[in-house]
């Protein structure tokens, strides 16, 4: 009896040695072994681990997003655009004087349109998500200049400024708890409820889906909505930790999210993938961008390097996909 | 004979959009007059002419169903390494022939990363848009290069004194890919790998042999657009312009030019470069701040997509219908 278990026990095992999570947590220590020896030890100093910490929370949130679309076979490209509107437009209205939690709800909500709106216009006409949502992108840009009029603007709120830049404990970012729990939540979501396997379900086959009674339309609504909510949480927290929002936002982060998810093992494909997957995708980008820029290196460069990650970690999924299909055949 | 082929053109989508465009021209030039003048037809012919070169090489990869979403890195990247260049005291022109030669072979390497490796194309052209984006302004600490050198400035001046060189370039291009496409081989192939690649390539032709050509294409087209921009301000900007790509996409794509693939031409194009670009400086002359021209452009890429979907739905209706006449008529189909 406990030898079956056992032997159960060592084959998960096995197959989580082989598996692709493994290999990208290898990766991760090697990068942060490599950091810390060419940094000479400032990389895993606590404040600078503190600071990765802190800088995860906004890339997870972005990354929650679109994993959960490209688990179903869809993509957003215009998370970078819709969380900066959010952010200014949550400053925008925190400065016309009103309340904070109002403003919160308006803003996430208005995440969440933006989102239904890319569902939208990918749904009526049978739009490429990536092209559908580069257009909303660009309409949004200009909304965004809109709002800021040429200036950025200040947020002095105190409980933005705890959630933001706050410490529980001295040493875990209020911000990145958050986001990590929300990772955690969608994790649970994925696995252990009916809505989260018919999620695999569509990304996998939409056909089968179909007749198994689910409806990929309704279901990237949904989808697209709940990205558009976790980009407005994005460009919240941007908002809350700088206290001012500009027209850059996070934009520059805007790819991120994607690379995270495809590093962690979630297929353009749809279908496959999960949370503890994105999240060692997340902390391989975050340590990637953070060791750089402890050693040195230009955020001019910096662009260079994450392109270079981004076609890495798609270069692998393809890979990965040739795999499975062999071993299937 | 001669009236029904007359017909078929009025009939046409491109007649349609011309007619769009000229009403467009006209209602901005009753809202103001100075709108057809010399100087703002110049002006808006100069703007248009580096989106339009852009757009040229994009249309040719959407016609065989590829994509190049590093369009405008890559045109920043031409202006930069062509202004290097003829700043470290190379001749210009062997500064842009070099700086071509650069654009073919980021082209060769889009190519390599979507039909060897097998990337999705619009997500590692996005990739490569940020390794370049990187490159110039790393390179360039994003500073301005001047280009101190009067005989490149030819972007800036007119031909006969009228026509703005830019333009000329454009329009020898259109001239030139609307033969290719239309006249020749290869531009026939090109709609039968972007209508199916199954059966292109079941007809013996090789697919990937025509993209890769397009890739580096686009790539080469792209950087000519930089050069052109670069010798028309007499410097090199190494800042983001990522409004140009979108607006060479939605000016391709409203030219009547499939965005899946197998179908528009270059005189359609034409139309989509010529409509967007009167638009929007027509916004300009309005006065209005450039955020309503960037958001009208976004819906405008929206509204072209869907025309292009409702293209597509058509054409496949009428095919729809022709099968089914056939499939009624028996004695046809042995």
């Amino acid at each position: 009896m406990s030898g079956t278990t056992q032997k159960r026990t060592l084959t998960a095992l096995k197959r989580f040695i082989v598996s692709k999570t493994a290999a990208m947590i290898l990766l991760f220590i090697l990068l942060s072994a490599a950091f810390a020896i060419i940094s000479k030890g400032i990389f895993i100093k606590p404040k600078n681990l503190v600071n990765i910490l802190s800088s995860m929370a906004i890339s997870a949130f972005l990354t929650e997003g679109v994993a959960l679309l490209m688990i179903s076979g869809k993509l957003d490209l215009s998370t970078g655009a819709s969380g900066t509107l959010c952010g200014m437009f949550l400053a925008y209205i925190l400065r016309a004087g009103f309340p904070l939690i109002p403003a919160l709800v308006v803003t996430i909500v208005l995440g969440a349109v933006i989102g239904f709106i890319n569902a939208l216009v990918v749904n009526s006409m049978d739009i490429a998500p990536f092209i559908a949502t580069l257009a909303t992108s660009s309409v949004m840009t200009g909304f965004i200049y809109l709002i800021a009029n040429k200036k950025t603007i200040d947020v002095s709120n105190p409980v933005l400024k705890y959630y933001g830049k706050g410490m529980l404990f001295d040493y875990v970012p209020v911000s990145a708890l958050v986001a990590f729990a929300a990772m955690v939540v969608i994790g649970i979501i994925l696995h252990k409820t009916e809505f989260g396997r018919n999620i695999y379900l569509v990304g996998g086959n939409p056909t089968a889906a179909m007749l198994a009674g689910v409806n990929p339309k309704k279901m990237s609504y949904i989808l697209f909505s709940t990205c558009g909510f976790f980009s407005a949480l994005a460009g919240i927290t941007l908002v809350s930790r700088l206290q001012s929002a500009s027209i850059t936002g996070i934009s520059a982060q805007r790819f991120q999210g994607i690379t995270a998810a495809v590093l962690g093992g979630i297929s353009f494909g749809g279908g496959s993938g999960g949370m503890a997957g994105a999240f060692v995708g997340l902390l391989i980008l975050s340590t990637f961008s953070n060791g750089l820029t402890v050693i040195g290196v230009s955020p001019h460069w910096q662009n260079v390097a994450s392109g270079l990650l981004l076609l890495f970690a798609l270069t692998l999924d393809v890979l990965n996909e040739k795999r499975i299909t062999n071993t299937v055949a | 004979m001669n009236v029904q082929a007359v017909k078929r053109v009025l009939k046409s989508k491109k007649a349609l959009l011309l007619l769009i465009t000229v009403v467009v021209i006209a209602a901005f030039y009753f809202v103001n007059p100075n709108y057809l003048s010399m100087d703002s037809i110049r002006g808006t012919m100069q703007r248009m002419s580096i989106t339009g070169i852009m757009a040229l090489g994009i249309a040719c990869l959407f016609i065989s169903g590829g994509i190049d979403l590093a369009s405008s890195s890559e045109c920043l990247f031409g202006g930069v390494v062509c202004g290097l260049l003829i700043k470290s005291g190379i001749p210009w022109g062997w500064a842009v022939a070099a700086t071509l030669a650069v654009g073919g072979v980021i082209g060769a390497l889009n190519a390599f990363l979507a039909l060897k490796i097998g990337l999705m194309p619009f997500i590692s052209t996005i990739a490569i848009s940020s390794v370049l984006q990187g490159i110039n302004l790393g390179v360039t600490n994003a500073q301005n290069i001047p280009i101190p050198n009067p005989t490149f400035a030819w972007g800036s001046r007119n031909l006969f004194g009228i026509l703005p060189i830019p333009f000329v370039i454009m329009i020898v291009l259109i001239i030139v890919y609307e033969y290719v496409l239309k006249r020749t081989q290869f531009g026939r192939n090109m709609y039968i790998v972007g209508g199916n690649v199954y059966a292109a390539r079941l007809s013996g032709l090789n697919p990937d042999r025509i993209l890769t050509v397009l890739y580096i294409n686009n790539a080469v087209v792209s950087t000519l657009a930089g050069i052109v921009l670069a010798s028309r301000m007499q410097s090199a900007s190494p800042l983001s312009m990522s409004d140009s790509q979108m607006d060479a996409i939605t000016a391709a794509i409203l030219g009547g030019i499939a965005f899946y693939g197998g179908g528009g031409d270059m005189s359609g194009c034409l139309i989509g470069i010529l409509l967007l670009n009167f638009f929007s400086s027509g916004l300009n002359m309005l006065a209005l701040e450039s955020y309503w021209t960037t958001i009208a452009s976004g819906l405008l890429l929206i509204i072209a997509l869907m025309f292009d979907y409702l293209n597509e739905r058509a054409a496949q209706r009428a095919l729809k219908v022709k099968t089914t006449a056939r499939a009624a008529a028996p004695g046809e189909a042995k």
